[in-house]
């Protein structure tokens, strides 16, 4: 196990690159159920569902075709933590596109993705 | 080639495209000009630059850099000419695709400009830049 440096990082949707990214995110949560009874001490909790979301950052570019990837559902989105360790999930939905222009920077665009696989994350 | 090399290269490449009433009379140069050079010429200067990396390799990166462009001019008419050039340096380059192989340009902007001043009959004046590159080819 090592320490890593994200300059290294990469985010494809599919089998194609995102250009020009400055970070990713990762949110993987669990739900629980309270099952806590009258007479016990501490609170107890049953695990629910697993479920994941991430979002990218980066710069953007005036040929990118964003709104077309809002949506799709089928796009394996894999994110590269080095050149050779990654999470991957088989499907994932783009839920949201956030594309900013300003007059005193570059463009920024930034992408957010839910989880939609019942195989759930892998970490290679 | 290194992006100092590449910037400075490309912004004399520009200049030389230019047409010829669009140019100084006594040149464009970067960093000096001959000692005895009289008429309308520019010098001009990296004034240093900065790296704005982003995921990918060691040279995925923005590039930006300052450049200084100092503007002279031997015919003393009470800064008529020195005015002149101006207007002709910043008609050529605020905001032109300046281009760099290997690299898109997102901004070539004017900051700044410094006094007008006059020594011994010379008129000059500074006009800052800043520009900036993406690696990439559009």
């Amino acid at each position: 196990m090592a320490f890593f440096h994200g300059k290294a990082a990469l985010i494809k949707i599919g089998a194609v690159t995102i250009e020009s990214t400055v970070s990713w995110s990762l949110d993987v949560t669990a739900d629980t159920v309270d099952t806590t009874a009258m007479g016990d001490d501490w609170k107890k909790h049953e695990t629910g569902f697993i479920d994941f979301s991430a979002s990218v950052e980066g710069y953007a570019k005036t040929a990118r075709a964003t709104v077309a990837q809002l949506g799709v559902a089928d796009s394996a989105l894999v994110l590269y933590v080095d050149a050779d360790s990654f999470f991957t999930a088989d499907t994932a939905i783009c839920t949201g596109i956030t594309e900013t222009a300003n007059k005193d920077d570059t463009g920024k665009i930034s992408y957010s993705f839910a989880g939609n696989d019942s195989s759930g994350l892998a970490y290679t | 080639m290194d992006i100092l090399n590449s910037i400075c290269s490309a912004v004399m490449t520009h200049y030389n495209s230019l047409d010829d009433s669009k140019k100084f009379n006594s040149g464009l140069y970067f960093c000096s000009a001959p000692q005895e050079t009289t008429g309308d010429y520019v010098v001009f200067d990296y004034d240093g630059g900065s790296t704005d990396e982003y995921m990918g390799g060691a040279d995925d990166a923005i590039q930006l850099a300052d450049l200084r462009f100092s503007l002279f001019t031997t015919v003393d008419d009470g800064g008529f000419t020195l005015s002149e050039m101006i207007d002709k340096l910043t008609d050529s380059f605020d905001w032109r695709d300046i281009q760099i192989d290997g690299f898109v340009s997102i901004k070539f902007q004017r900051t700044g400009n410094g006094p007008v001043l006059c020594f011994d009959g010379i008129w000059q004046t500074t006009i800052l830049y800043e520009v900036m590159f993406i690696k990439g080819d559009g």
